[in-house]
């Protein structure tokens, strides 16, 4: 089914995209779909939505698209009580367990729309493979998506998410990368028929010399409901893209997450939520934690339309900035063309109280504890409703260890 | 246990503390009362090492060492404990998570074994069932949403599991009613013993009707004016400070 020759490499100034060969649709979906890309280049900052990410050092480097990976068990996490598919730059790894995916490409249905966006034609053009989650009925264990990268590789994979109506279910993504300078560029596509209910976990826990770009693009149903929740702490560059439909009536999504980041990273969370219905309901909450020259760039942009009246949409940005190297670009939007409506929003940035780690010290942590502690405080109520012990377990871990990182702890 | 001696202390540039000299011994319990900006919660903030207060000269003493050559935590670790007058409030971290953490890293920093999960919850327990706290609350972020006297019995208990040498506690009684000021009492009470040192920072005399101390002083403008016994603080009571300059004001 590899329609892409595996010696093939990516690079991006001057373009060089491997040859794309088959027949068929799909083919000839995927050779228009690097027609656009060799068009439109890779998004610049004179694109308002690109305004605070360069996406300039990836020009600097070459790509293969497929890695000679030799993963092992070890290394690899598990969450007590999920099932778990690994995935080793962008294919499926059968070794660790299976899943349908993309590589059988009759699963995937319909050829996919036409991406209207660079990142997602280049990824359409070059996608291999994926997983393809379709649920019906209440899908009884979590899924943990385990996506392992290694040095030099541009791994592109598609991931098709469907919940029929009334389906429930829990997918956990989780990105982790050995060796640098490897690009993760990761399209999930996600469709919630009417009343479905999807809870969705993503890790980012990339290498620190990687280079991780993701859009999560969903369509809610009618009384459909999206959670979400990231935690963002690896790459040396991240963008992590939303752009949510609210499709039918009473629609709903939740989206929460949180970027820490220390040593130059660059964390960029760019959401879009499109109320295009009826009392549809949208709240987010995005925290980042930076330290060291670390930047994080929030986006939000909560779009209401004619006739979606009575919808309800919050969001809220809140920093925290370890110290005075670190840089914090927020950036909530409104546009509202619907009367009856209830939308706010709103951006914090901060420093930790001095107040409260002298109150902390005095009881006798460390410098370094005391303000871990309050790193801690400040990200808890992100997990504090997780309704999966185990999982929000394991991403609160991700967090307290990033957040001893950034204090200037030990791992 | 502690010697202060001629300590100069200076706040944002102005001198609070102007040659203060002081020595609490072992078994001892000490009251330092004083008119409002006397410079006690000043006194209590440069021992235990906060930011921006800055001993400029003389010497403090803590069972042999130079306690302003310590940090705050290391002071902490050393056996020191402040009760503040206004506990912050730490939203996302339980009180029980946070003073299991204090505890062993305290006992970590005194050579003695972290308590384990197990020991830990029961020594907590004990404590707080003793100053009238349910588990419940432990489990609430720390001193959130907690009410003045609740958070003042909530430094008793931090107080009580962290078991520290020395105590110093600003205001502990400030903002309680009579019954919460009797909890408290019996909490500082139970602290006592050869091996303790207290030193009660206070505006008023009633606290000192449950907790007596053996010393008490008068601190006005920096320094220690009048140093006696029990009897000095019921005199406060009945003339106030206006013998040290202070209009009637103190007399609760």
């Amino acid at each position: 089914m590899t329609t892409v020759s595996d010696a093939a490499e990516l690079r991006l100034s001057p373009l060089a995209l491997p040859e794309i060969g088959g027949k068929g649709e799909w083919a000839e979906a995927r050779r228009s779909a690097a027609r656009r890309f060799a068009e439109w280049g890779l998004p610049g900052q004179r694109l308002e939505r690109w305004k605070y990410t360069s996406l300039q050092p990836l020009t600097k480097l070459g790509f293969r698209l497929q890695g000679d990976a030799a993963v092992e068990e070890t290394g690899l996490p598990d969450i007590p009580g999920s099932e778990r598919v690994v995935f080793v730059n962008g294919r499926l790894d059968k070794r660790f367990g299976t899943v349908p995916t993309l590589a059988e490409r009759s699963l995937a249905g319909p050829v996919l729309p036409e991406a209207d966006m660079a990142l997602e034609a280049l990824n359409m053009a070059l996608a291999e493979d994926g997983y393809v989650l379709d649920v019906t009925g209440r899908r009884e264990k979590p899924l943990h998506v385990v996506h392992v990268a290694t040095s030099g590789v541009a791994v592109n994979q598609r991931n098709i998410v469907r919940l029929a109506p009334g389906a429930e279910a829990t997918l956990i993504e989780t990105f982790i990368g050995e060796g640098a300078d490897y690009w993760v560029n990761t399209v999930t596509d996600m469709a919630l028929e009417r009343g479905a209910k999807l809870t969705h976990f993503k890790r980012q826990g990339e290498s620190k010399e990687a280079f991780h770009t993701a859009l999560a693009s969903l369509t809610l149903a009618g009384d459909a409901h999206y959670e979400g929740l990231v935690v963002m702490t690896g790459s040396r560059l991240s963008r992590q893209e939303f752009a949510l439909s609210l499709m039918g009536k009473r629609a709903s999504c939740r989206l929460r997450g949180v970027s820490l980041g220390g040593q130059g990273q660059h964390l960029d969370i760019t959401v879009t939520v499109d109320h295009k219905a009826p009392n549809a309901r949208s709240n987010q909450l995005f925290k980042s934690v930076l330290a060291k020259k670390a930047r994080s760039v929030f986006q939000g942009l909560v779009k209401v339309g004619h006739g979606a009246i009575g919808t309800d949409a919050d969001q809220k940005s809140e920093n925290l900035l370890l110290d005075r190297s670190a840089e914090v670009d927020t950036k909530p939007e409104l546009e509202i063309f619907a009367d009856d409506v209830a939308c706010s929003h709103g951006a914090t940035v901060g420093e930790l109280d001095e107040a409260k780690v002298f109150y902390l010290m005095q009881r006798g942590l460390s410098a370094q504890a005391a303000r871990a502690l309050l790193v801690e405080g400040f990200v808890a109520e992100l997990f504090d409703d997780v309704a999966d012990a185990a999982i929000a377990s394991y991403l609160r871990e991700d967090a307290e260890t990033a957040a001893r990182h950034l204090t200037g702890g030990a791992a | 246990m502690l010697e202060i001696r001629n300590l100069h202390a200076t706040v944002q540039g102005k001198e609070i503390l102007k040659g203060l000299t002081l020595s609490i011994g072992a078994g001892e319990v000490h009251a330092i009362m004083g008119p409002n900006g006397s410079g006690k919660s000043t006194l209590a903030n440069v021992l235990a090492g906060r930011d921006g207060y800055e001993a400029t000269s003389g010497e403090v003493l803590f069972k042999g060492r130079n306690l302003l050559d310590l940090d705050v935590s290391e002071r902490a670790a050393a056996g020191l404990f402040l009760g503040f007058q206004y506990p912050v409030e730490i939203p996302g971290i339980s009180s029980i998570n946070f003073l299991k953490a204090a505890v062993n890293s305290v006992r970590e920093a005194r050579g003695e074994k972290p308590y384990d999960a197990v020991t830990f919850l029961k020594v907590v327990r004990e404590k707080a069932a003793f100053m009238g706290m349910s588990d419940e609350m432990l489990k609430r972020p720390l001193n959130v949403g907690f009410s003045g006297g609740e958070k003042k019995r909530h430094e008793i208990v931090q107080m009580l599991t962290l078991d520290p040498s020395m105590a110093l506690l600003d205001e502990s009684d400030s903002g309680l009613d009579i019954d919460a000021l009797k909890v408290v009492a019996k909490g500082i009470n139970a602290l006592r013993g050869p091996d303790k040192a207290i030193l009660m920072i206070t505006h008023y005399q009633r606290l000192l009707d449950h907790v007596v101390p053996d010393v008490v002083h008068v601190m006005k403008d920096g320094v220690i004016l009048r140093s006696g016994g029990r009897e000095l603080a019921e005199e406060l009571e009945t003339s106030g400070y206006a013998a040290y300059g202070e209009k009637e004001r103190a007399a609760s």
